[in-house]
């Protein structure tokens, strides 16, 4: 999973009495939030957005993080891209065949597509593009780990190689965005560029980078000379990263910024009757899970992972932690997501949760569970299942854990916590996309198999998924993969997500593109 | 005599209460109220103050939940009866502790030669210069974010304080002329600090303790309020300021009501404390 958020505590300091009156003073003027009118909407230039996550560098190979592809996405082009339908559709690709045995895709380019200095978009840019992020190894590296080389015919013209078959490569190209080689080459020196493109841009997309401060502000402008270019989209584009909800909705309060995708569920109402605004629902690719370690310990008993799973409460989790912008999830893929298995919703039975601590033999348990206590929705999920398990006779100690350690921790089973609270984003639509890198035991002791799991016949039908040229026969075996998953209890799955964004009136366009999972600026239309 | 020792003050309780000022019998009753609560809060409270019910979350105060619930259908009250005991047993323990690291310093400095007195103040000169938050985050990074660091936190930033207030006093102790008197009959250094300077000294850290057990309180809600004390689920009162925050307009019960109990208690404390020192210092002539 990738979170493009900042794992660091940025809650302000305040003391006793100045909370007291603090809390006095925002209760007080709370319920006035809804009751500014403003102008009717008009015709903006600039569009500025808040952006909630950290961004320290504008490299596109970083495109895994949530935070770096909403950066990349107005100002670079892809070969690919899933459209709101969930089908993938051509950027710079204009026509695309994957040979049978999903082994080689031949690609023909848009033609008369520039970057932004001027130079064409050619089968060069592509090859330099995937040869570096298979040097690098870092990022996106991961999901397009079968790539071999780029066969060159034309300019337009080119065949990717794969070593192995992989169903999954040509939705992985949608966060590969095609650098200019010539400009990258120039400005590389000895790392390939890695430090220069941190800060620079070398991209084909819909806008061009007009400045950037790491981890405060990128401005973009609108790039008319962009093949196919809307007129309709805001000439400017700004970012701003405000890490803080609350900073978010007071600044979209007070005209600071135009759009915000991270506002508290909590102060979703008050937008949502303010004239000025508009509130899209939209859902969203990511879902809150509990990984518990499949090989050791308690939780390597499937009934006890049963037991666990069955003391929560799921309807209570949507309806008052997310606050109605989420539902209850129904296997391990997001509803998002493609291939879904016809599994029920989870549901809560503390009786049978209690007969299968009985049957396990387990007396006076304790597990341990990391979760990240910064974000809300991990600390309330936390407490609430520290709670429920305490009425099956189970202790639960909350160990607060920033992400980076928790990654760290799962390359060893014995390292791996006994229960892991999550959030997980399938990097693509691609239900193998997820299916793939969490549960099948290749990826034991990576970052992403977060419960070691290990099931050789999950194992033998996510391999043939994969392998196979056969959406048909691929779908069928991801249904039976889920449907074994399941049947281990592998993962607690507890809700899937919605997010709202908030925009001016007049701002159309707003549409889920299930390959990222933020922003897309270019789809926004302000006129 | 103008001034007298808290020990005979303290002998004559019901006598000082009669004829205490209104405002100062209002904050020792609460202090004790407090107390009470530190010690028996648990058994008075209505609910489990750790057990969720989704479906019972943020009902607004009334006949069920006298203070209605959080955002995780936790009893308010139960929590804040609760919350008594890390928010204040956990001040207390914090000052205790850094008075009786400080007197025990400041007697060692008393005793022993000048280099060895002006090594220990430049050392707690240095302490004060560190401001408590910045070292508590320190501390909480160091052995993980808990109660536990937090108080470690504050007595390494307080003891010098006590260090300071307890040597000036000393140093006047010593010099009058029972303890010289003392000294001439050759009694034991050791003797001599416990019988006679020690008991003639510490009324001013008494009512220095007293004072800053509300400032205790408010740096312990503090600390949990950032994340660097308590932990959740625990009911400790900063933290469940920290966590109703988020609710301020849709709930503010669960903000207010430990915000409002931090004040309250930060407040009874500081009178007490400056009552105390009235009586201490002599404003009341006995």
């Amino acid at each position: 999973m990738y979170l493009g958020r900042s794992l660091t505590v940025t809650r302000g300091a305040g003391l006793g009495a100045a909370l007291l009156a603090f809390a006095t003073l925002t209760a007080c003027t709370a319920g006035g939030t809804a009751s500014r009118t403003g102008a009717t909407p008009a015709a903006r230039d600039t569009l500025t957005f808040g952006v909630d996550g950290t961004l320290p560098n504008l490299d596109p190979i970083l495109a895994s993080n949530s935070t770096v592809d909403q950066a990349v996405v107005p100002v670079y082009d892809a070969l690919l891209d899933f459209s709101p339908a969930n089908e993938i559709v051509g950027r710079l690709a204009e026509k695309w065949t994957v040979a049978p045995d999903a082994r080689s895709v031949e690609f023909t380019l848009r033609p008369g597509v520039t970057f932004h200095d001027g130079t064409p978009v050619t089968a060069k840019d592509v090859a330099y593009t995937l040869d570096r992020i298979k040097k690098l190894g870092v990022g996106v590296a991961e999901s397009v780990s079968a790539y071999e080389k780029t066969e060159i015919s034309d300019d337009t013209h080119f065949t990717i190689r794969l070593s192995t078959p992989s169903s999954l490569f040509l939705g992985a190209l949608s966060k590969v965005y095609v650098l200019n080689s010539k400009l990258v080459q120039a400005g590389a020196g000895s790392d390939d560029g890695q430090a220069w493109l941190a800060t620079h841009v070398a991209g084909s997309g819909p806008y061009t980078l007009a400045s950037y401060t790491p981890n405060q502000h990128i401005k973009y402008v609108r790039n008319d000379a962009y093949a196919g270019a809307d007129p309709r989209i805001a000439k400017t584009v700004v970012y701003r990263l405000l890490p803080e909800s609350s900073t978010q909705r007071d600044e979209l309060e007070n005209g600071n910024i135009d759009v915000s995708d991270g506002i508290d569920p909590i102060d979703v109402p008050a937008f949502e009757n303010n004239p000025r605004f508009e509130a899209v629902r939209l859902k969203k690719p990511q879902g809150l899970y509990v990984f518990f370690n499949t090989q050791k310990g308690a939780t390597a008993d499937r009934r006890i992972r049963e037991a666990v799973r069955l003391a929560y409460d799921y309807q209570g989790h949507a309806k008052t932690i997310l606050r109605g912008f989420g539902s209850v999830a129904a296997g391990p893929l997001p509803d998002t997501m493609g291939c879904r298995a016809d599994i029920p919703d989870a549901r809560q039975d503390l009786a049978r949760a209690r007969e299968l601590v009985a049957e396990s033999g387990q007396k006076d348990l304790k597990l341990t569970m990391a979760y990240q206590q910064i974000f809300s929705e991990h600390a309330e999920a936390a407490t609430a299942l520290q709670s429920a398990l305490k009425q099956i006779g189970i202790t639960l100690e909350l160990k607060p854990t920033a992400y980076p350690n928790y990654l760290e921790s799962l390359k060893s089973v014995d390292t791996t916590p006994q229960l892991a609270l999550l959030w997980d984003n399938p990097p693509t639509p691609d239900a193998g996309s997820l299916l793939y890198r969490t549960y099948s035991s290749k990826f034991l002791g990576s970052s992403t198999n977060y419960g070691q799991y290990k099931n050789a016949e999950v194992d033998a039908l996510l391999d043939k998924a994969v392998s196979s040229g056969d959406e048909t026969a691929r779908c069928a075996a991801y249904k039976k993969a889920q449907e074994l998953i399941e049947a281990d209890a592998a993962t607690m799955n507890i809700a899937d997500h919605e997010t709202v964004i908030i925009a001016p009136k007049g701002v159309t366009g707003i549409e889920l593109y299930p390959a990222h999972v933020g922003y897309v600026p270019q789809a926004y239309k302000v006129s | 005599m103008t001034s007298m020792t808290t020990s005979a003050l303290l002998r004559r309780p019901v006598l000082r209460l009669r004829r205490m000022p209104k405002l100062d019998r209002a904050a020792f009753a609460m202090v004790g109220l407090l107390l009470l609560t530190v010690a028996f809060g648990p058994l008075l409270a209505p609910y489990d103050p750790y057990h969720v019910d989704l479906g019972q979350a943020m009902l607004p105060p009334g006949a069920e939940h006298w203070l209605g619930t959080d955002s995780s259908g936790r009893d308010v009250l139960s929590r804040v009866l609760y919350g008594a005991r890390p928010t204040i047993l956990g001040s207390l323990c914090a000052v205790g502790l850094s008075a009786l690291i400080g007197v025990t310093v400041a007697s060692l400095a008393a005793l022993a030669p000048r280099w060895v007195d002006d090594a220990i103040m430049r050392i707690c000169d240095i302490a004060l210069s560190l401001p408590i938050m910045v070292m508590a985050l320190g501390i909480s990074v160091a052995l993980g974010p808990s109660l536990r660091s937090a108080i470690i936190a504050m007595v390494l930033s307080w003891w010098p304080s006590f260090t300071r207030l307890a040597r000036a006093e000393i140093r006047t102790t010593m010099t009058s002329t029972y303890v010289e008197s003392a000294v001439i009959t050759g009694v034991s250094r050791w003797r001599l600090m416990t019988r006679h300077v020690l008991p003639n000294s510490l009324d001013s850290v008494y009512v220095q303790v007293t004072l800053e057990i509300g400032g205790a309180t408010l740096i312990m809600a503090g600390l949990s309020f950032i994340g660097a004390g308590a932990q959740p689920p625990s009911a400790e009162w900063g933290a469940m300021v920290e966590s109703g925050s988020r609710f301020l307009t849709s709930a503010w019960w669960t903000a207010v009501v430990p915000g409002a109990v931090i004040t309250l208690t930060a407040l009874a404390f500081a009178l007490a404390g400056d009552a105390l020192r009235a009586r201490t210092s002599g404003r009341e002539v006995m």
